[in-house]
């Protein structure tokens, strides 16, 4: 014998369709967000508690750092001192020319008595004033400025003045930047 | 009899609705401006942590030297490059220096602001090239021609840093002394009243500095400056403001 329904109920009109259809999306979407919003706030919590437990701890060590660079205050005074002061000594050395070794290098343009006056001006330009008994005598020590030329001992040889008196004596005038 | 239809159909979306506003505003309010904290708070770590690793970097490199030792050293250069113009050690390295290569001094002319303050004295050309100050001065000497090399080549290898500027020679024809007129420069520095901040970056000795140091103790102290030597610069602070009750 076949059972009969009886339903009291109306059947759901198109419209309910919709709102369950409605319902299902919304509980999905609600789940989803809410999932989403729990994930962030564990990952957003534990960031947060990471990040200030090592702030904390970086804090605590740099209050140690800076305690132990205060006493080492002393010692870093003299370092930067010495530091600066070195620096500027290096090139103090540098400045300061070997004037001494110039005298060797005279000798080679010519003999001692020959030299009557030697000057250095402030860029290190030496000029020397010769007096020679011959003419011959002044291109022997023309000569020689040109040999050390080439070899590099002096730079930029200029012959400023050259006179030759009655007597036979002749008055030279030389400047070259020496390679000290 | 219709609301309350109304509300049974709609509850469960009402529900919905409100729990997706609900994380909307805990996304905008919440999340985001806890997200923005969480970065800047590792932006800060990050920043801390450069900092301790500098600090850290600091201590090794203090911690290599020994104080004795560095005050050792920083006594040599200041006995180079002292302080302030300090004439007495200069005549006295001068005169010393004429004196071993047997040469009489005949004059000695200190110029430019023997008396000013660092700030009214004009930076030369030099100065400036150098990055340091010099006092100008003249030394007259009278010697044998040997004497006089001697005593240029000593000049510039003392541990009282100078350098010849100019110089003029007039050889007599007979055996006379030589009378020789040189304008030098000796150089010196301020001491450093004031250290950077704890954070301030510091480097070890170099080679090339270290090098100059060992030039420089190699160098003979002709005359020492009594002067104290300031071996703590002030770390940090500021000058008390003196119009302050």
């Amino acid at each position: 014998m076949a059972k009969s329904e009886i339903n009291l109920l109306s059947k759901a009109s198109g419209n309910q369709a919709t709102v369950v259809i409605l319902e299902k999306i919304l509980s999905k979407l609600t789940w989803g967000f809410l999932t989403v919003l729990c994930v962030l706030g564990v990952i957003i919590g534990s960031l947060y508690l990471y990040a200030s437990t090592q702030q904390k701890r970086q804090d605590v060590r740099k209050a140690q750092l800076v305690a132990s660079i205060k006493e080492l205050a002393s010692k870093e005074g003299i370092l930067v001192s010495l530091k600066q002061r070195s620096a500027i000594a290096a090139k103090a050395l540098s400045a300061a020319r070997p004037y001494g070794e110039l005298f060797p290098l005279l000798t080679r343009i010519g003999p001692p008595e020959y030299f009557t006056n030697l000057s250095i001006d402030e860029v290190g330009r030496s000029t020397v004033t010769l007096t020679l008994p011959s003419v011959d005598e002044a291109v022997t020590v023309i000569s020689n400025v040109l040999v050390q030329f080439d070899e590099k001992k002096i730079r930029s040889p200029q012959l400023s003045s050259f006179s030759l008196k009655e007597t036979g004596i002749v008055q030279l005038s030389l400047s070259f930047l020496a390679n000290l | 009899m219709d609301v309350k239809h109304i509300l049974r159909t709609y509850q469960a979306v009402a529900i919905s609705i409100a729990i997706l506003l609900f994380c909307v505003i805990a996304l905008l309010y919440g999340v985001i401006p806890s997200f923005k904290n969480v970065g800047e708070l590792i932006v800060s770590m990050q920043v801390l942590e450069k900092d301790n690793a500098s600090l850290t970097n600091k201590i090794e490199i203090l911690d290599r030297y020994d104080e004795t030792d560095l005050k050792e050293k920083l006594g040599v250069v200041l006995s180079a490059v002292p302080g302030d113009k300090g004439l007495p050690a200069l005549f006295g390295t001068v005169e010393e220096v004429a004196g071993q290569a047997g040469v009489t001094l005949a004059d000695m002319n200190v110029s430019g602001g023997l008396v000013s303050t660092a700030s009214a004295t004009k930076q030369s050309p030099l100065e400036k090239q150098l990055g340091t100050r010099a006092l100008p001065f003249t030394v007259t000497v009278v010697g044998g021609l040997s004497n006089m090399q001697e005593f240029i080549t000593k000049v510039a290898l003392v541990r009282r840093l100078m350098r010849i500027r100019a110089f003029s020679i007039t050889f007599p024809k007979n055996d006379k002394p030589l009378t020789i007129s040189l304008s030098l420069d000796a150089f010196y520095e301020p001491y450093i009243t004031s250290l950077g901040g704890v954070t301030a970056v510091i480097s070890p000795l170099s080679d090339e500095e270290l090098s100059t140091i060992d030039t420089l103790t190699s160098f003979p102290l002709m005359a020492s400056s009594t002067e104290a030597v300031p071996l703590s610069p002030i770390t940090g602070t500021t000058k008390a403001n003196p119009f302050v009750r």
